[in-house]
């Protein structure tokens, strides 16, 4: 053993949390967009999760289609149904506060879990891993292609979030909604087409992490309540509406989780993940990258 | 250009506008004013379509406009330069000026930003900067500049000279009386009845919700109740005048 | 105020879809059972199951089974030429709605109650039954359910005895070291502790043990930490997915320890899900899984090859040892009945009674001490191969 298998050791643990931690961290990406247009959580968000995985099992094995085809299938169809969550429960709201619509984001969860056992029942959905099974040799590490995939998908989102919220008319228009809108109003921006927007790109990369993580971590109805919670523990500790730093967070929760599992005791992996969270937010509210200078406030 | 008949508005129970009359003639810069609470801010609010009236009608020449959306009242032309600024504040001048252009993002736009551009030159070099982190007078630009970039033909202006040194608000009065001259129809708010009456072609003084009173600036400036109110004279100064 | 009346709103809406949802998933058995047996004065017999919720795996193919059992003793004519009616509640796993249904089921007078399906209910429930003297044959595995008590059966295998099988099997072939993994919920927590109870009368020395949210998506961390303890067995302990997970992680990091689970494995999907992974790894289970592969002269092929057929080729679906967990229970109930009259005393004495009851999960003996009935020769030890659970070559 010796010196050589400890190193190796730790090069899996941090592996590892970082495959964990890119999945929080396109939730947590999730959970921002809907804060930004709305200045609510979506504790539906998980939920998004679910339907991708479920939904590209689906696609693949019942309709045969190719993996890369179930998984549009799946981000086009669940980016609908975030649509069709916003029109139908929560633009009727006549006097929305923040405090009814995160109700009905959890009254929504019930509905999304519901119908995910009504379609798909009880069964564990599952595929092969998109690139096969063997696993790849890295640092002295092992890790599957699909772990690695992971990560690469969230880098993939997070430079087109960056790009899109950077570059595009669309995405400047969500993020000037965000600041001000009325402001936003006044200049032509149809805010609930924004909001509609965000709720489709939540959805769509809440179902795009489901996707590649279904064959990793399987997918059954009721698993996006854990999806929803890590993602927002991430979304928390890197500050609410922060993308980039919710990528990080993301990672560093998954290596927390992950080292602590390896070096302390997995009976506390939660509790200690969780511990350094109530850590960092008792220091900075406002999460680790939260800015105070730039403040902003969003009403609904 | 606009006209605006009867127009009863407000904010759910409380009523701040009761049966506003007035109109704006094309290439015409008329002024409103009025103290504090008097609902001028509410009047183009509700004319930018922000709020929507209880009663009365809006036409843009032969079209009634009454309840449209800001959205869509911008696409008839309309722009409204909001009080306090209201600017995009971690964007750049660059991004407020582009957005304000939202309506005609498939129309090129370059040429607009640099008319913009030509009319406050600071602008072109703050162009990368965030716009919360600009001064009160170049932040009232911006947000001038950001209307204009919809080429609006009737721009609504709430309070341009609010909070700003004289010369600053001389300085951007000048640039509206430029506007004017380029067949831009202007409603603008002051509390600044001088300034206002000076650039302006017509008034109206509201009260309470209420048009009390109207003329062309000449008038208004000669007008006693309205030194007395407005222009900060004294009652015996305003009798000898 | 309007806040108040939308949450109201919301929550009925949410309420509806969720029991819509549970309502046609548990295919309304209750309803249909009431229809087969119009006739006056049926035999009330009550049924607690996990339908839906987090251990609808078990509670479903319980309650399917059930289904089945009813619709066939009916069309026979019943019980003593009087039809029976079994009312099937779901619990959804949760206590306090168990306590709440075997209420329900106590205030319909009902002869005997099967089930619940999990131990965490079970436990829940008993002391109620106890105290009412109604019969309980539970479903659930833990043997402290029956532990001093005069009313409570159960039927599954008992997981000391499943621990015992492994360890036997580990010091049969000369093993010391063992790691242990576990899930952190009740089945978990209960075989974690038996393992670590049992270890030492084996001589075994626990090299590490490791323990991972039911929910977890990834155990690459904890089994790291094993691979570095160099364990010669790793058990491992749950009944999530995380068994198929377990599995897989195992592969990818290329633990060459031999890998035992639980008899909570013995569910085909958790199998298919884990692939090749499954391949070798071993554990104790009821023989239904591996029905065929027995010696004709085995006393539970018969009933275990005719279930086995019933059950697919009703439900399109694989039969699970959980469904044969409820055979075995209403079964019991059903032979009291026949034997002795239906009634709550009565069934109670027979159950306690009963030697050589052949049922899924082995033969049972039943005494005053004894209310499982089961030896751990009940248990057979499976392993896969070619993706098929099948008897371990001796
Ligand atoms: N959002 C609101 N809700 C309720 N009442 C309002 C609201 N905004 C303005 N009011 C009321 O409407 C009336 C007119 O307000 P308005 O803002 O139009 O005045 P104003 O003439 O613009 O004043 P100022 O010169 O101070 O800007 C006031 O009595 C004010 O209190
Ligand atoms: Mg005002």
């Amino acid at each position: 053993m010796g010196h050589h298998f400890q190193t190796a050791d730790l090069m899996q643990y941090l592996l590892s949390g970082v495959a964990l931690g890119s999945i929080y961290a396109m939730v947590a990406i999730g959970f921002n967009i809907i804060y930004n247009a709305t200045g609510i959580v979506n504790l539906a968000q998980g939920e998004f999760v679910m339907l991708g995985g479920m939904v590209t099992v689906w696609a693949h094995n019942r309709l045969s289609l190719p993996v890369a085809a179930a998984v549009l299938v799946a981000v086009v169809s669940v980016a609908l149904i975030g649509i069709a969550f916003e029109r139908l429960a929560i633009r009727p709201v006549r006097k929305p506060t923040v405090l009814t619509l995160v109700i009905i984001t959890i009254a929504g969860s019930f509905v999304f879990r519901g119908a995910a056992l009504l379609v798909w029942g009880r069964s564990l959905s599952w595929m092969e891993p998109f690139l096969g099974e063997a696993p790849v040799h890295l640092l002295g590490a092992r890790i599957t292609r699909q772990h690695i995939l992971v990560f690469f998908t969230l880098i993939v989102v997070a430079f087109a979030l960056m790009f899109f919220f950077g570059y595009t008319i669309a995405g400047k228009s969500m993020r000037a909604c965000s600041y001000n809108r009325t402001a936003a109003r006044l200049v032509g921006i149809n805010d609930r087409t924004m909001v509609m927007l965000a709720f489709a790109l939540s959805a769509g990369i809440g179902a795009l992490a489901g996707a590649v993580v279904v064959p990793i971590s399987y997918m059954e109805y009721d698993n996006g309540a854990m999806f929803g919670l890590k993602g927002f523990a991430a979304a928390v500790f890197g500050g609410l509406g922060h993308n980039p730093a919710a990528v990080v967070a993301g990672i560093l929760l998954g290596i927390i989780e992950s080292l602590s599992a390896g070096f302390i005791s997995s009976d506390y992996k939660d509790a200690i993940a969780l511990g350094v969270l109530l850590l960092v937010l008792f220091v900075r509210p406002r999460g680790l990258f939260g800015r105070t200078d730039l403040g902003r406030l969003t009403e609904f | 250009m606009l006209r605006v008949e009867n127009l009863t508005s407000g904010y759910g129970r409380i009523v701040a506008l009761k049966g506003v009359s007035l109109h704006v003639n094309p290439g015409e810069m008329v002024t409103l004013i009025g103290a504090n609470g008097s609902g001028k801010s509410t009047l183009l609010s509700t004319l930018a379509g922000l709020i929507r009236p209880m009663n009365g009608k809006v036409f843009l020449g032969n079209r009634e406009v009454t309840r449209l959306s800001p959205e869509k009242m911008v696409r008839q032309g309309v722009a409204l330069v909001p009080e306090g600024r209201q600017l995009f504040a971690p964007m750049s001048v660059e991004d407020n000026l582009i957005l304000g252009a939202y309506t005609r993002r498939r129309d090129g736009q370059s040429g607009t930003l640099d008319e913009v551009f030509g009319l406050f030159p600071i602008l072109r070099e703050r162009r990368a900067q965030p716009a919360g982190t600009l001064s009160g007078g170049e932040q009232q630009m911006l947000a001038i500049g950001r209307a204009l970039m919809s080429r609006p033909s009737l721009l609504l202006l709430d309070e341009p000279s609010m909070g700003l040194a004289p010369r600053i608000a001389q300085d951007i009065f000048a640039t509206l009386s430029d506007l004017k001259r380029s067949d831009t129809s202007m409603l603008l708010v002051e509390q600044n009845a001088h300034l206002a009456l000076r650039a302006a072609d017509r008034g109206y003084v509201i009260e309470t919700g209420q048009i009390v009173l109207e003329g062309d600036s000449e008038s208004l400036r000669s007008n006693r109740d309205v030194q007395r109110a407005y222009l900060g004279r004294g009652y015996q100064e305003a009798w000898d005048a | 105020m309007r806040y108040v009346k939308s949450f109201a709103w919301l929550m009925a809406i949410a309420l509806v879809a969720t029991l819509g949802a549970g309502a046609f998933a548990q295919d309304a058995p209750e309803a249909e059972a009431k229809a087969a047996t119009a006739a006056a004065d049926p035999i009330k017999i009550g049924a607690v199951f996990a339908i839906t919720g987090k251990a609808a795996w078990l509670g479903a193919p319980e309650a399917n089974v059930v289904k089945m059992m009813v619709e066939d003793i009916n069309a026979k004519g019943g019980i003593h030429g009087r039809p029976v009616e079994v009312i099937v509640k779901d619990d959804q796993a949760d206590e306090t709605a168990s306590r709440n249904a075997v209420g329900e089921l106590l205030r319909e007078n009902v002869v005997a109650i099967v089930g619940p399906s999990t131990s965490g209910c079970s436990m829940a429930v008993a002391p109620m039954c106890e105290e009412e003297g109604v019969p309980l044959v539970s479903c659930a595995a833990l043997a402290k359910i029956v532990e001093g008590r005069e009313w409570v059966f159960k039927t599954p295998q008992r997981d000391d005895h499943v621990v015992e099988r492994i360890y036997d099997y580990v010091k049969e072939k000369g093993m010391t070291k063992v790691a242990l993994m576990s899930s952190t919920d009740g089945f978990g927590a209960g075989g974690r502790a038996t393992l670590q109870a049992k270890a030492p009368e084996y001589g075994l020395e626990i090299v590490a043990d490791e323990t991972y949210d039911p929910k977890d998506t990834d155990m690459t961390a904890q089994l790291t930490k094993i691979k570095a303890a160099a364990p010669d067995a790793i058990v491992n302990w749950t009944i999530a997915p995380a068994q198929s997970i377990v599995l897989k992680n195992a592969k990818q990091l290329g633990v060459e320890a031999q890998i035992f689970q639980s008899h909570g494995f013995g569910n085909y999907q958790y199998l298919a899900a884990a692939g090749d992974a499954a391949e070798g790894v071993i554990f104790p289970a009821g023989r239904i899984l591996a029905a065929k592969d027995l010696p004709d002269d085995n006393p539970q092929k018969a009933l275990l090859v005719d279930l086995t057929e019933k059950y697919e080729a009703k439900y399109n679906d694989k039969m699970s040892t959980f469904a044969g967990h409820a055979y075995d229970a209403l079964q019991l109930v059903f032979e009291a009945c026949q034997n002795k009259e239906p009634d709550r005393q009565d069934i109670r004495d027979y159950i306690e009674e009963r030697q050589g009851f052949v049922g899924t999960g082995g033969v049972f003996n039943f005494s005053p001490e004894d209310h499982t009935g089961l030896q751990k020769d009940s248990l057979e030890m499976l392993t896969v191969k070619d993706g098929q659970f099948t008897t371990l070559a001796k």
